[in-house]
Protein backbone atom coordinates (compact mmCIF):
# COMPACT_ATOMS: atom_id res chain seq x y z
CA UNK A 1 0.00 0.00 0.00
CA UNK A 2 2.92 2.75 1.18
CA UNK A 3 5.19 1.44 -1.60
CA UNK A 4 2.45 2.11 -4.35
CA UNK A 5 1.42 5.03 -2.87
CA UNK A 6 5.19 6.10 -3.02
CA UNK A 7 5.30 4.94 -7.04
CA UNK A 8 2.27 7.06 -7.58
CA UNK A 9 3.54 10.06 -6.07
CA UNK A 10 6.96 9.73 -8.17
CA UNK A 11 4.67 9.34 -11.22
CA UNK A 12 3.20 12.34 -10.39
CA UNK A 13 6.41 14.40 -9.69
CA UNK A 14 7.16 13.66 -13.13
CA UNK A 15 4.21 14.43 -15.04
CA UNK A 16 2.48 17.37 -13.32
CA UNK A 17 6.08 19.17 -13.85
CA UNK A 18 6.28 18.18 -16.86
CA UNK A 19 2.83 19.16 -18.25
CA UNK A 20 3.72 22.13 -16.89
CA UNK A 21 7.19 22.84 -18.98
CA UNK A 22 5.30 21.51 -21.81
CA UNK A 23 2.73 24.27 -21.49
CA UNK A 24 5.27 27.15 -20.98
CA UNK A 25 7.77 25.75 -23.69
CA UNK A 26 4.34 26.88 -25.90
CA UNK A 27 4.43 30.80 -24.04
CA UNK A 28 8.00 30.58 -24.54
CA UNK A 29 7.97 29.64 -28.04
CA UNK A 30 5.52 32.16 -29.34
CA UNK A 31 7.03 35.01 -26.98
CA UNK A 32 10.45 34.32 -28.56
CA UNK A 33 9.49 34.00 -32.58
CA UNK A 34 7.35 37.40 -31.31
CA UNK A 35 10.53 38.98 -30.14
CA UNK A 36 12.29 38.10 -33.26
CA UNK A 37 9.96 39.46 -35.58
CA UNK A 38 9.77 42.61 -33.27
CA UNK A 39 6.18 41.84 -32.08
CA UNK A 40 5.24 41.66 -28.58
CA UNK A 41 2.99 38.07 -28.92
CA UNK A 42 0.45 37.08 -26.04
CA UNK A 43 0.52 40.09 -23.60
CA UNK A 44 -3.17 40.09 -22.33
CA UNK A 45 -4.25 37.58 -20.49
CA UNK A 46 -2.29 37.02 -17.20
CA UNK A 47 0.67 39.36 -16.01
CA UNK A 48 2.60 39.60 -19.21
CA UNK A 49 0.93 36.62 -21.17
CA UNK A 50 1.83 34.18 -18.27
CA UNK A 51 -1.67 33.08 -17.94
CA UNK A 52 -2.03 32.36 -22.09
CA UNK A 53 -0.71 28.63 -22.11
CA UNK A 54 -3.57 27.56 -19.54
CA UNK A 55 -6.78 29.67 -21.36
CA UNK A 56 -5.82 27.73 -24.63
CA UNK A 57 -5.81 24.61 -22.93
CA UNK A 58 -9.06 25.41 -21.34
CA UNK A 59 -10.50 26.69 -24.73
CA UNK A 60 -9.25 22.75 -25.91
CA UNK A 61 -10.74 21.31 -23.56
CA UNK A 62 -14.22 22.80 -23.45
CA UNK A 63 -14.15 22.59 -27.37
CA UNK A 64 -16.65 20.30 -28.91
CA UNK A 65 -14.92 16.65 -30.37
CA UNK A 66 -15.55 15.45 -33.61
CA UNK A 67 -15.81 12.52 -35.12
CA UNK A 68 -15.22 12.07 -39.01
CA UNK A 69 -18.40 9.62 -39.93
CA UNK A 70 -16.00 7.75 -42.07
CA UNK A 71 -13.16 7.58 -39.59
CA UNK A 72 -12.42 4.14 -37.91
CA UNK A 73 -13.48 5.49 -34.75
CA UNK A 74 -11.43 2.95 -32.29
CA UNK A 75 -8.20 3.73 -33.73
CA UNK A 76 -8.67 7.63 -34.38
CA UNK A 77 -9.29 7.66 -30.85
CA UNK A 78 -6.66 5.41 -29.91
CA UNK A 79 -3.95 7.50 -31.73
CA UNK A 80 -4.03 10.27 -29.58
CA UNK A 81 -3.86 8.80 -26.25
CA UNK A 82 -0.98 6.97 -27.95
CA UNK A 83 1.38 9.44 -28.72
CA UNK A 84 0.71 11.38 -25.47
CA UNK A 85 1.48 8.17 -23.11
CA UNK A 86 4.29 7.28 -25.32
CA UNK A 87 6.25 10.68 -25.24
CA UNK A 88 5.13 10.31 -21.31
CA UNK A 89 6.59 7.02 -20.87
CA UNK A 90 10.12 8.08 -21.50
CA UNK A 91 10.82 10.14 -19.01
CA UNK A 92 10.86 7.71 -16.54
CA UNK A 93 14.94 6.79 -17.03
CA UNK A 94 15.80 10.37 -17.22
CA UNK A 95 18.58 11.16 -14.22
CA UNK A 96 17.32 14.66 -13.08
CA UNK A 97 20.36 14.65 -11.29
CA UNK A 98 22.27 12.67 -9.14
CA UNK A 99 20.60 9.05 -7.63
CA UNK A 100 16.90 11.73 -9.28
CA UNK A 101 15.64 9.23 -11.27
CA UNK A 102 12.89 6.66 -10.99
CA UNK A 103 14.56 3.92 -12.91
CA UNK A 104 18.18 3.46 -13.17
CA UNK A 105 17.89 0.76 -15.63
CA UNK A 106 21.28 -0.09 -17.35
CA UNK A 107 19.33 -0.19 -21.04
CA UNK A 108 18.29 3.18 -20.38
CA UNK A 109 19.35 4.73 -23.93
CA UNK A 110 18.30 1.44 -25.66
CA UNK A 111 14.42 1.78 -23.63
CA UNK A 112 14.36 5.61 -24.63
CA UNK A 113 14.86 4.80 -28.37
CA UNK A 114 12.53 1.87 -28.69
CA UNK A 115 10.14 4.51 -27.22
CA UNK A 116 10.61 7.01 -30.02
CA UNK A 117 10.74 3.84 -32.67
CA UNK A 118 6.78 2.95 -31.04
CA UNK A 119 6.03 6.81 -31.03
CA UNK A 120 5.53 6.52 -35.11
CA UNK A 121 2.76 4.36 -34.70
CA UNK A 122 0.95 7.09 -33.45
CA UNK A 123 1.15 9.36 -36.33
CA UNK A 124 0.93 6.91 -39.01
CA UNK A 125 -2.42 5.42 -37.57
CA UNK A 126 -3.95 8.60 -36.92
CA UNK A 127 -3.28 9.74 -40.60
CA UNK A 128 -4.79 6.62 -41.89
CA UNK A 129 -7.80 6.18 -39.36
CA UNK A 130 -9.15 9.69 -40.70
CA UNK A 131 -9.79 8.93 -43.64
CA UNK A 132 -8.59 12.04 -45.39
CA UNK A 133 -6.44 12.53 -47.69
CA UNK A 134 -4.42 15.07 -46.29
CA UNK A 135 -4.21 13.27 -43.15
CA UNK A 136 -2.74 10.10 -45.01
CA UNK A 137 -0.48 12.25 -46.84
CA UNK A 138 0.97 14.22 -43.87
CA UNK A 139 0.90 11.33 -41.81
CA UNK A 140 3.23 8.85 -44.68
CA UNK A 141 5.48 11.90 -44.65
CA UNK A 142 6.16 12.64 -41.02
CA UNK A 143 6.88 8.84 -40.60
CA UNK A 144 9.23 8.34 -43.43
CA UNK A 145 10.95 11.12 -41.96
CA UNK A 146 10.58 9.76 -38.49
CA UNK A 147 12.12 6.65 -39.77
CA UNK A 148 14.85 7.37 -42.18
CA UNK A 149 16.42 9.85 -39.40
CA UNK A 150 15.75 7.39 -36.30
CA UNK A 151 18.79 5.31 -38.12
CA UNK A 152 21.28 8.04 -38.17
CA UNK A 153 20.22 8.86 -34.42
CA UNK A 154 21.10 5.42 -33.86
CA UNK A 155 24.85 5.34 -35.15
CA UNK A 156 25.54 8.32 -33.18
CA UNK A 157 24.19 6.80 -29.97
CA UNK A 158 26.11 3.99 -30.17
CA UNK A 159 29.53 6.23 -30.45
CA UNK A 160 28.32 7.91 -27.68
CA UNK A 161 28.25 4.32 -26.23
CA UNK A 162 31.48 3.65 -27.31
CA UNK A 163 33.13 6.49 -25.58
CA UNK A 164 31.17 6.22 -22.47
CA UNK A 165 30.84 2.21 -22.08
CA UNK A 166 27.27 1.98 -20.88
CA UNK A 167 23.74 2.06 -22.20
CA UNK A 168 22.89 3.85 -18.53
CA UNK A 169 22.03 7.37 -18.67
CA UNK A 170 23.43 8.15 -15.26
CA UNK A 171 26.40 6.59 -15.83
CA UNK A 172 26.77 7.94 -19.58
CA UNK A 173 26.70 11.40 -17.63
CA UNK A 174 29.38 10.03 -14.92
CA UNK A 175 31.83 9.43 -17.93
CA UNK A 176 31.43 12.80 -19.26
CA UNK A 177 32.83 14.47 -16.02
CA UNK A 178 36.54 14.82 -17.48
CA UNK A 179 35.25 16.21 -20.98
CA UNK A 180 32.19 17.06 -22.37
CA UNK A 181 31.30 14.73 -25.12
CA UNK A 182 30.17 17.67 -27.63
CA UNK A 183 34.39 18.54 -27.80
CA UNK A 184 35.58 15.14 -29.14
CA UNK A 185 32.55 14.28 -30.76
CA UNK A 186 31.40 17.70 -31.73
CA UNK A 187 30.33 17.03 -35.69
CA UNK A 188 28.32 13.69 -34.04
CA UNK A 189 26.72 16.82 -31.77
CA UNK A 190 25.40 18.84 -34.89
CA UNK A 191 24.53 15.70 -36.71
CA UNK A 192 22.40 15.01 -33.79
CA UNK A 193 20.68 17.87 -32.92
CA UNK A 194 19.50 18.13 -36.67
CA UNK A 195 18.21 14.60 -36.35
CA UNK A 196 16.29 15.61 -33.46
CA UNK A 197 14.92 18.73 -35.29
CA UNK A 198 13.49 16.24 -37.87
CA UNK A 199 12.79 13.21 -35.65
CA UNK A 200 10.58 15.57 -33.73
CA UNK A 201 8.91 17.31 -37.04
CA UNK A 202 10.37 20.41 -36.45
CA UNK A 203 11.55 23.15 -38.40
CA UNK A 204 12.98 22.90 -40.69
CA UNK A 205 11.81 20.12 -41.64
CA UNK A 206 8.21 20.28 -40.43
CA UNK A 207 7.02 18.83 -43.77
CA UNK A 208 4.27 16.73 -42.62
CA UNK A 209 1.83 20.28 -41.29
CA UNK A 210 3.59 22.20 -44.34
CA UNK A 211 0.39 24.71 -44.15
CA UNK A 212 0.41 25.29 -47.83
CA UNK A 213 0.23 21.96 -49.06
CA UNK A 214 -1.45 19.85 -46.34
CA UNK A 215 -3.33 21.54 -44.28
CA UNK A 216 -1.87 20.43 -41.15
CA UNK A 217 -0.62 16.98 -41.54
CA UNK A 218 -1.65 14.36 -39.20
CA UNK A 219 -3.92 15.65 -37.11
CA UNK A 220 -6.30 17.57 -39.83
CA UNK A 221 -9.22 15.93 -38.85
CA UNK A 222 -8.93 16.29 -34.97
CA UNK A 223 -10.38 18.88 -32.70
CA UNK A 224 -10.38 19.66 -28.69
CA UNK A 225 -8.71 16.65 -26.72
CA UNK A 226 -7.29 14.71 -29.85
CA UNK A 227 -5.29 17.88 -31.16
CA UNK A 228 -4.38 18.78 -27.70
CA UNK A 229 -2.71 15.43 -27.17
CA UNK A 230 -0.47 15.23 -29.92
CA UNK A 231 0.07 18.69 -29.08
CA UNK A 232 1.16 17.98 -25.93
CA UNK A 233 2.68 14.96 -26.92
CA UNK A 234 4.21 16.44 -29.85
CA UNK A 235 6.29 19.27 -27.29
CA UNK A 236 6.79 16.55 -24.88
CA UNK A 237 9.05 14.99 -26.92
CA UNK A 238 11.13 18.02 -27.79
CA UNK A 239 11.61 18.40 -24.34
CA UNK A 240 12.74 14.74 -24.32
CA UNK A 241 15.11 15.12 -27.82
CA UNK A 242 16.53 18.47 -25.86
CA UNK A 243 16.66 16.54 -22.57
CA UNK A 244 18.74 13.74 -24.88
CA UNK A 245 21.25 15.97 -26.55
CA UNK A 246 22.16 17.50 -22.94
CA UNK A 247 22.48 14.22 -21.69
CA UNK A 248 24.80 12.58 -24.76
CA UNK A 249 26.55 15.82 -25.26
CA UNK A 250 26.85 18.46 -22.74
CA UNK A 251 27.00 16.39 -19.73
CA UNK A 252 23.65 16.26 -17.98
CA UNK A 253 23.78 17.68 -14.62
CA UNK A 254 27.57 18.31 -14.61
CA UNK A 255 28.77 21.85 -14.03
CA UNK A 256 30.83 23.53 -16.64
CA UNK A 257 34.25 23.11 -14.14
CA UNK A 258 34.45 21.32 -11.68
CA UNK A 259 35.86 24.24 -9.31
CA UNK A 260 34.41 26.32 -6.44
CA UNK A 261 32.01 29.06 -8.37
CA UNK A 262 30.53 26.78 -10.63
CA UNK A 263 29.74 23.87 -8.27
CA UNK A 264 27.49 26.56 -6.13
CA UNK A 265 24.76 25.93 -8.38
CA UNK A 266 23.05 22.40 -7.80
CA UNK A 267 22.92 19.71 -10.67
CA UNK A 268 19.34 19.41 -11.53
CA UNK A 269 19.57 23.56 -12.27
CA UNK A 270 22.28 22.67 -14.27
CA UNK A 271 20.50 20.69 -15.71
CA UNK A 272 18.04 23.43 -17.07
CA UNK A 273 19.75 25.98 -17.55
CA UNK A 274 21.25 23.01 -19.99
CA UNK A 275 17.70 22.35 -21.37
CA UNK A 276 16.52 26.32 -21.79
CA UNK A 277 19.42 26.78 -24.25
CA UNK A 278 18.31 23.86 -26.41
CA UNK A 279 14.51 24.97 -25.94
CA UNK A 280 15.37 28.71 -27.27
CA UNK A 281 17.40 26.74 -30.03
CA UNK A 282 14.49 25.17 -30.94
CA UNK A 283 12.17 27.99 -31.25
CA UNK A 284 15.34 30.58 -32.99
CA UNK A 285 15.35 27.72 -35.71
CA UNK A 286 11.67 27.63 -36.17
CA UNK A 287 12.00 31.82 -36.81
CA UNK A 288 14.61 31.89 -38.45
CA UNK A 289 14.65 29.20 -41.28
CA UNK A 290 12.81 28.27 -44.24
CA UNK A 291 11.75 24.37 -44.45
CA UNK A 292 13.35 21.96 -46.65
CA UNK A 293 11.98 20.46 -49.82
CA UNK A 294 11.06 16.69 -49.38
CA UNK A 295 13.37 14.73 -51.38
CA UNK A 296 16.23 17.09 -50.18
CA UNK A 297 14.94 15.98 -46.58
CA UNK A 298 15.35 12.31 -47.46
CA UNK A 299 18.50 12.93 -49.52
CA UNK A 300 19.99 14.90 -46.21
CA UNK A 301 19.16 11.91 -43.95
CA UNK A 302 19.99 8.98 -46.50
CA UNK A 303 23.00 10.33 -48.14
CA UNK A 304 24.67 13.02 -45.89
CA UNK A 305 23.87 12.22 -42.65
CA UNK A 306 23.98 8.04 -43.01
CA UNK A 307 27.15 7.61 -44.27
CA UNK A 308 29.04 10.38 -42.17
CA UNK A 309 27.67 9.04 -38.61
CA UNK A 310 28.86 5.39 -40.12
CA UNK A 311 31.73 6.97 -40.69
CA UNK A 312 32.34 8.40 -37.44
CA UNK A 313 31.41 5.13 -35.68
CA UNK A 314 34.43 3.29 -37.23
CA UNK A 315 36.68 6.07 -36.93
CA UNK A 316 35.72 6.80 -33.06
CA UNK A 317 36.01 3.36 -32.45
CA UNK A 318 39.38 2.83 -34.06
CA UNK A 319 40.97 6.22 -32.35
CA UNK A 320 39.72 3.97 -29.18
CA UNK A 321 41.22 1.22 -29.66
CA UNK A 322 44.38 2.12 -31.00
CA UNK A 323 44.64 4.40 -27.72
CA UNK A 324 43.27 1.90 -25.41
CA UNK A 325 40.87 4.36 -24.29
CA UNK A 326 37.98 1.69 -24.77
CA UNK A 327 36.34 1.96 -20.76
CA UNK A 328 36.01 -1.37 -20.23
CA UNK B 1 2.25 -15.42 -12.86
CA UNK B 2 3.01 -12.72 -15.40
CA UNK B 3 4.36 -15.02 -17.69
CA UNK B 4 1.66 -16.95 -18.48
CA UNK B 5 -0.60 -13.94 -18.38
CA UNK B 6 0.89 -12.48 -21.45
CA UNK B 7 1.36 -15.52 -23.33
CA UNK B 8 -2.54 -15.46 -23.12
CA UNK B 9 -2.46 -11.96 -24.29
CA UNK B 10 -0.10 -13.17 -27.03
CA UNK B 11 -2.27 -16.12 -28.27
CA UNK B 12 -5.36 -13.51 -28.40
CA UNK B 13 -3.19 -11.61 -30.46
CA UNK B 14 -1.74 -14.17 -32.83
CA UNK B 15 -5.28 -14.85 -33.45
CA UNK B 16 -6.42 -11.61 -34.15
CA UNK B 17 -4.08 -11.65 -36.81
CA UNK B 18 -5.07 -14.10 -38.62
CA UNK B 19 -8.76 -13.65 -38.25
CA UNK B 20 -9.45 -9.79 -38.56
CA UNK B 21 -11.46 -8.53 -42.06
CA UNK B 22 -8.71 -5.35 -42.20
CA UNK B 23 -5.35 -6.20 -43.32
CA UNK B 24 -4.73 -2.97 -41.06
CA UNK B 25 -5.99 -4.44 -37.84
CA UNK B 26 -4.08 -7.34 -38.77
CA UNK B 27 -0.77 -5.47 -38.35
CA UNK B 28 -1.86 -3.98 -35.28
CA UNK B 29 -2.18 -7.22 -34.19
CA UNK B 30 0.70 -8.20 -35.35
CA UNK B 31 2.65 -5.40 -33.81
CA UNK B 32 0.78 -6.42 -30.50
CA UNK B 33 2.05 -9.94 -30.66
CA UNK B 34 5.74 -8.50 -31.44
CA UNK B 35 4.79 -5.88 -28.31
CA UNK B 36 4.22 -9.13 -25.56
CA UNK B 37 7.04 -11.38 -27.08
CA UNK B 38 9.18 -8.22 -25.87
CA UNK B 39 7.34 -8.01 -22.62
CA UNK B 40 7.54 -11.99 -22.09
CA UNK B 41 11.60 -11.38 -22.89
CA UNK B 42 10.93 -8.81 -20.11
CA UNK B 43 9.65 -11.26 -17.68
CA UNK B 44 12.65 -13.52 -18.17
CA UNK B 45 15.01 -10.62 -17.22
CA UNK B 46 16.51 -10.20 -21.01
CA UNK B 47 15.58 -6.87 -21.41
CA UNK B 48 18.46 -6.05 -23.74
CA UNK B 49 17.05 -8.87 -25.91
CA UNK B 50 13.26 -7.29 -25.50
CA UNK B 51 14.60 -3.84 -26.31
CA UNK B 52 16.21 -4.90 -29.46
CA UNK B 53 13.29 -6.81 -30.57
CA UNK B 54 10.48 -4.08 -30.11
CA UNK B 55 13.29 -1.60 -31.85
CA UNK B 56 13.56 -3.85 -35.09
CA UNK B 57 10.66 -5.85 -35.31
CA UNK B 58 7.95 -2.96 -34.11
CA UNK B 59 10.13 -0.14 -34.95
CA UNK B 60 11.15 -0.97 -38.35
CA UNK B 61 9.54 -4.05 -40.53
CA UNK B 62 6.23 -4.07 -38.72
CA UNK B 63 6.66 -0.22 -40.03
CA UNK B 64 7.45 -0.94 -43.50
CA UNK B 65 4.57 -3.43 -43.63
CA UNK B 66 2.26 -0.51 -42.45
CA UNK B 67 3.14 1.37 -45.28
CA UNK B 68 2.75 -0.86 -47.93
CA UNK B 69 -0.22 -2.34 -46.95
CA UNK B 70 -1.65 1.10 -46.50
CA UNK B 71 -0.96 1.88 -50.09
CA UNK B 72 -2.34 -0.79 -51.81
CA UNK B 73 -5.85 -0.62 -52.57
CA UNK B 74 -7.43 -3.55 -50.83
CA UNK B 75 -10.78 -4.72 -51.43
CA UNK B 76 -11.85 -6.13 -47.90
CA UNK B 77 -13.45 -9.64 -49.04
CA UNK B 78 -15.99 -10.31 -46.47
CA UNK B 79 -18.57 -12.93 -47.93
CA UNK B 80 -19.42 -15.62 -46.19
CA UNK B 81 -18.33 -18.37 -48.66
CA UNK B 82 -14.36 -17.10 -48.59
CA UNK B 83 -14.55 -16.92 -45.00
CA UNK B 84 -15.81 -20.94 -44.69
CA UNK B 85 -13.57 -22.08 -47.34
CA UNK B 86 -10.29 -20.67 -46.27
CA UNK B 87 -10.88 -20.02 -42.19
CA UNK B 88 -12.05 -23.48 -41.88
CA UNK B 89 -9.00 -24.33 -43.20
CA UNK B 90 -6.57 -21.71 -41.45
CA UNK B 91 -8.72 -23.26 -38.30
CA UNK B 92 -8.26 -26.54 -38.88
CA UNK B 93 -4.42 -26.50 -39.73
CA UNK B 94 -4.12 -24.68 -36.39
CA UNK B 95 -6.33 -27.19 -34.33
CA UNK B 96 -3.12 -30.33 -35.20
CA UNK B 97 -0.84 -27.47 -34.58
CA UNK B 98 -2.18 -26.56 -31.08
CA UNK B 99 -2.44 -30.44 -30.48
CA UNK B 100 1.10 -31.47 -31.45
CA UNK B 101 2.91 -28.09 -29.35
CA UNK B 102 0.08 -29.54 -26.11
CA UNK B 103 0.85 -33.21 -26.19
CA UNK B 104 4.36 -32.86 -25.22
CA UNK B 105 3.94 -30.17 -22.61
CA UNK B 106 0.81 -32.09 -20.55
CA UNK B 107 3.02 -35.27 -20.74
CA UNK B 108 6.00 -32.69 -19.27
CA UNK B 109 3.36 -31.79 -16.54
CA UNK B 110 4.81 -33.12 -13.52
CA UNK B 111 8.35 -32.00 -14.65
CA UNK B 112 6.83 -28.13 -15.20
CA UNK B 113 4.88 -28.32 -11.48
CA UNK B 114 8.86 -29.25 -10.02
CA UNK B 115 10.07 -26.47 -11.71
CA UNK B 116 7.16 -23.22 -10.60
CA UNK B 117 6.20 -24.64 -7.75
CA UNK B 118 8.88 -26.02 -5.29
CA UNK B 119 9.89 -23.79 -2.69
CA UNK B 120 13.83 -23.58 -3.22
CA UNK B 121 14.59 -20.92 -0.22
CA UNK B 122 17.89 -20.52 -1.44
CA UNK B 123 20.33 -17.14 -2.19
CA UNK B 124 22.19 -17.16 -5.75
CA UNK B 125 25.41 -15.78 -4.19
CA UNK B 126 27.30 -15.95 -7.41
CA UNK B 127 24.52 -13.16 -8.56
CA UNK B 128 25.87 -11.02 -5.33
CA UNK B 129 29.47 -11.51 -6.21
CA UNK B 130 29.40 -10.44 -9.51
CA UNK B 131 27.02 -9.23 -11.78
CA UNK B 132 26.96 -9.22 -15.21
CA UNK B 133 24.78 -7.37 -17.58
CA UNK B 134 22.43 -8.75 -20.53
CA UNK B 135 24.51 -6.98 -23.31
CA UNK B 136 28.15 -8.06 -20.96
CA UNK B 137 26.85 -11.97 -21.66
CA UNK B 138 25.38 -12.01 -24.87
CA UNK B 139 28.87 -10.29 -26.07
CA UNK B 140 31.02 -12.62 -24.33
CA UNK B 141 29.02 -15.68 -25.84
CA UNK B 142 28.59 -14.05 -29.62
CA UNK B 143 32.16 -12.98 -30.23
CA UNK B 144 33.87 -16.54 -29.06
CA UNK B 145 31.83 -19.18 -29.41
CA UNK B 146 29.47 -18.10 -32.15
CA UNK B 147 31.46 -15.91 -34.03
CA UNK B 148 31.48 -17.83 -37.28
CA UNK B 149 27.64 -17.36 -37.24
CA UNK B 150 28.04 -13.72 -36.63
CA UNK B 151 30.21 -13.61 -39.64
CA UNK B 152 27.81 -14.95 -41.49
CA UNK B 153 25.04 -13.12 -40.47
CA UNK B 154 26.94 -10.41 -41.58
CA UNK B 155 27.41 -11.91 -44.84
CA UNK B 156 23.81 -12.38 -45.12
CA UNK B 157 22.75 -8.95 -44.49
CA UNK B 158 25.45 -8.06 -46.79
CA UNK B 159 24.30 -10.08 -49.40
CA UNK B 160 20.68 -8.71 -48.90
CA UNK B 161 22.30 -4.88 -49.29
CA UNK B 162 23.88 -5.49 -52.75
CA UNK B 163 20.16 -7.24 -53.38
CA UNK B 164 18.40 -4.22 -53.03
CA UNK B 165 20.81 -2.32 -54.56
CA UNK B 166 20.62 -3.75 -57.56
CA UNK B 167 16.68 -3.51 -57.58
CA UNK B 168 16.62 -0.10 -57.14
CA UNK B 169 19.56 0.90 -59.43
CA UNK B 170 18.96 2.64 -62.51
CA UNK B 171 21.88 3.45 -65.03
CA UNK B 172 21.28 7.06 -64.41
CA UNK B 173 21.56 8.55 -68.77
CA UNK B 174 21.36 12.32 -68.28
CA UNK B 175 17.97 12.03 -66.34
CA UNK B 176 16.94 14.55 -63.66
CA UNK B 177 19.86 16.10 -61.81
CA UNK B 178 18.24 17.27 -59.08
CA UNK B 179 17.86 14.51 -57.31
Amino acid sequence: MFFSLILVLKILLIIVPLLLSVAYFTLAERKIMASIQRRRGPNVIGYLGLLQPLADGLKLFIKETILPTSANIFIFLLAPLLTFFLSLMGWVVIPFGENLVVANVNVGLLYLFAISALSVYGIILSGWSSNSKYAFLGSLRSASQMVSYEVSIGFIVISVVLCSGSFNLSEIIFSQSKVWYCLPLFPMFLIFFVSALAETNRHPFDLPEAEAELVSGYNVEYSAMGFALFFLGEYANMLLMSFLTTILFFGGWLPILNVVPFTFLPGPAWFGAKICIFVILFCWIRAALPRYRYDQLMSLGWKTFLPFSIGWLFFSSSILICFNFLPF
Amino acid sequence: MMFFLFSIFLIFCSFGVISSRNPIHSILFLVCVFIFSSVLLFCLEIEFLGLSFILIYVGAIAILFLFVVMMLDLKINDKLFNRLQYDSATYFLIFFLFLELALPISSLNSFTENLYYSNFDWINWLSHIETFTNIQAVGQVLYSYYFIFLLLAGFILFVSIIGSLMLTLTLNKGGDLRS
